[in-house]
Parts: structure tokens; C-alpha cells; sequence
């Protein structure tokens, strides 16, 4: 009876210690990684439905975050097969080439309590530039989960996707909103 | 001014005809995305100019029908011009559903966007696809009939009908 009660305080000391300063992982959700592009000037809405992220967070010392994210390409989903297609091949994504969008983090500042700003490395489609994303940690009170919540905005060109006939920017737009709205739950261990 | 709407929209409607079904066989590519997003806002055109007509209707009445009509052609005449009314104003919206059901908003010649009339749905896009082309080709057929009775009308009746519809420059001078 002893040996279990210290096993639960055990337990219970290493849930706080990764509330606190620990890494997370996203509980998979549709829509949790979306973006809008558009098309012939009208908003073209789509999501990403498979990609892997790791966070990793010191409440006392924000500045050594760690995001990373990798998208899994291939599950690219506009709701039109045909234009899913169209993403995948070489004009767009190249999913053959480059299945994986990836993002990883050089630095991490908190802004204000539950505000923050990485800096990073994006690769896509074999470019890779260095971008700053503010965001919003939101754990829960239980602290079981926590919440990221991110949006930026892309320029297509930047990764040279939209090629060839696709190019125009007046029927593809050159910005692309890309939001994310994760569920994160702890590591253990 | 119900001669001027009826041209215009005419006009529009020739220009679908040639536009839509070529844009529909193209291969996914940004010729179809620029011809569908033309044909669109030409559609969503008809479809204003088609309820601004009937509302033009109700401020001045149409002119009766000629006398001397038998009763079954008076039904023909109106159920046919209910008809075109109601493929103006249907395609349209079936075009508007089909882009919706397919996860695209409208936009009006790169000026505004059209609400979302209904949420994506692949299986109701398709439906309201069929119905577009159906409908087209009833509008197709129709408007011959239309034709053939405005001919009928003028060379076989002479009651004059077909004139009312003309614009005033196309009239012989005695005419107008």
C-alpha cells in the first residue's frame, strides 16, 4: 500500500514537472492544420491531415523552446480530389521529390504570459527561410493538455510552388494564411 | 427598358453557352480556373438581370397577347416564358451550389465575394452539377422554342409580337 501511494506521488510529481518544463505532442484532430490560399480572388480553403510536432517548453526559461513540425504533404485536403492532385504534383508541392514540409526552431521568446514569438527554419518544396511566428500556449488548468495556436502568412513564391501555368497571381494568389490550432498532450516521462 | 434587359441577358447567356461547356472538358489547368471564374460572374450577372426584370415586370406589366390566340397556345406562350424565367434564376444558383458544394466561394469579377450557400459535399456538388447541365440543355431547348414562336409569330400570325421585342433601331421607320 505504501510502495503504490509513493508510485502515485511519484507519478504525480513527474505530470507537474512536464506542466512546467517538459515536451508535448499533438493529439491528432481534423482541421487542426489548415491554411487558405485562393483562387480567381476568392478564398480556397484546405488542411494538411497528417503531420508529426514537438514542443518543448521551460516555464522559466522560455528561450530555450523548442518547436518542431514536420507536414506530411501527401495529406494535403482541399475537398476537390482533382486540385489535391493538381498540390501534390510538381507544379505545387512535388510530393514525389519533397513529401515533407518541415519547420524547426532556432529560438524562442516569450512576449507576454502565454505570448510568444519562434523563430525558425521552413523547408518546402527544398527551400528553406528563416521565419518568426508569434503564438499563444494555452495549457489547460488540469494541465493535461495545452493548446498552440499560431497563424502566418506565406508567400508561395518564396518556395517556388505554383509553377508554370499556375504562376499567375491574379488566379493563384501569392499569399497563403496558414493556422495552426493544436491540441498538445504531454510527454510522459 | 424590358427590351434592353432581354438583349443583355441574351447576350450573356450566348457567351455561357460557349464558355461553359468549353471550360468544363479542359483539363484541371488555369485556363479552366480563368474561363470557370468568368463564367461565373457572367452567371451570377444573368441571374441579377433576371430578377431585375421581373421586378421591372411588376412595375410595367409585359403587354398583353395578341387576340385571336387559341387558349392552349396562351398556355404555351406562359408557361414557356415561366420556364425561361425559372432557368435564369436556377442555373445560376445551381452553378453557385456546385462551386460551394466543391469547398469554393464565388467571387463577382474580382470585386466581392459571394456568402457560401451550402458546405462542402462532393456527393451534392455533383447532384447540382448534373442539374446545371441538365438544366442548360433545357434552356437550350427552350429558347429555340422561344425563337420558333417569336418567327411564327411575325411571319406566320403577323400580330406584331416579335416587334415589341426589337430594339428601336432594328425597326423599319413605319414601324415605330
Amino acid at each position: 500500500m505504501k510502495t503504490r501511494s509513493l508510485l502515485l506521488l511519484f507519478a504525480a510529481l513527474l505530470g507537474s514537472a512536464a506542466a512546467s518544463a517538459g515536451c508535448w505532442k499533438p493529439q491528432p484532430a481534423p482541421k487542426s492544420l489548415t491554411f487558405t490560399a485562393s483562387q480567381g480572388g476568392a478564398p480556397f480553403p484546405g488542411e494538411f491531415r497528417s503531420y508529426t510536432a514537438q514542443f518543448c517548453l521551460d516555464d522559466k526559461d522560455p528561450a530555450k523552446g523548442k518547436l518542431t513540425v514536420d507536414v506530411d504533404l501527401d495529406s494535403v485536403d482541399t475537398g476537390l480530389a482533382e486540385m489535391d492532385d493538381a498540390l501534390k504534383g510538381e507544379d505545387f508541392f512535388d510530393t514525389s521529390k519533397y513529401p515533407k514540409g518541415s519547420f524547426v526552431s532556432d529560438s524562442m521568446q516569450q512576449v507576454s504570459p502565454g505570448h510568444y514569438q519562434v523563430t525558425g527554419k521552413l523547408s518546402l518544396r527544398g527551400v528553406t527561410k528563416t521565419i518568426t511566428v508569434p503564438f499563444t500556449w494555452t495549457p489547460s488548468r488540469d494541465g493535461k493538455q495545452a493548446r498552440l495556436d499560431a497563424k502566418t502568412t506565406l508567400q508561395r513564391r518564396d518556395y517556388g510552388i505554383g509553377r508554370g501555368q499556375w504562376d499567375d497571381p491574379q488566379y493563384v494568389g501569392l499569399a497563403v494564411d496558414v493556422v495552426f490550432a493544436i491540441t498538445f498532450l504531454p510527454v510522459p516521462g | 427598358m424590358a427590351q434592353s434587359l432581354h438583349w443583355l441577358i441574351v447576350l450573356l447567356v450566348l457567351v455561357q453557352f460557349c464558355v461553359g461547356p468549353y471550360a468544363a472538358d479542359l483539363p484541371l489547368g488555369i485556363e479552366r480556373l480563368k474561363l470557370l471564374t468568368f463564367h461565373k460572374s457572367v452567371g451570377i450577372t444573368v441571374f441579377a438581370l433576371a430578377i431585375l426584370r421581373l421586378l421591372w415586370r411588376l412595375y410595367s406589366p409585359a403587354p398583353k397577347l395578341p387576340t385571336g390566340m387559341r387558349p392552349i397556345e396562351r398556355l404555351l406562350a406562359h408557361a414557356s416564358h415561366v420556364a425561361l424565367y425559372g432557368l435564369l434564376l436556377t442555373l445560376p444558383l445551381l452553378g453557385w451550389l456546385t462551386s460551394n458544394a466543391s469547398n469554393l466561394t464565388v467571387r463577382w469579377f474580382f470585386l466581392f465575394n459571394l456568402p457560401r450557400l451550402t458546405a462542402p459535399d462532393p456527393g451534392f456538388a455533383k447532384l447540382t452539377r448534373e442539374l446545371h447541365d441538365a438544366g442548360a440543355w433545357c434552356l437550350l431547348a427552350l429558347v429555340c422554342l422561344h425563337v420558333a414562336a417569336a418567327f411564327w409569330h411575325e411571319f406566320g400570325r403577323r400580330d406584331g409580337v416579335l416587334r415589341r421585342m426589337l430594339p428601336l433601331w432594328m425597326l423599319p421607320r413605319e414601324g415605330r
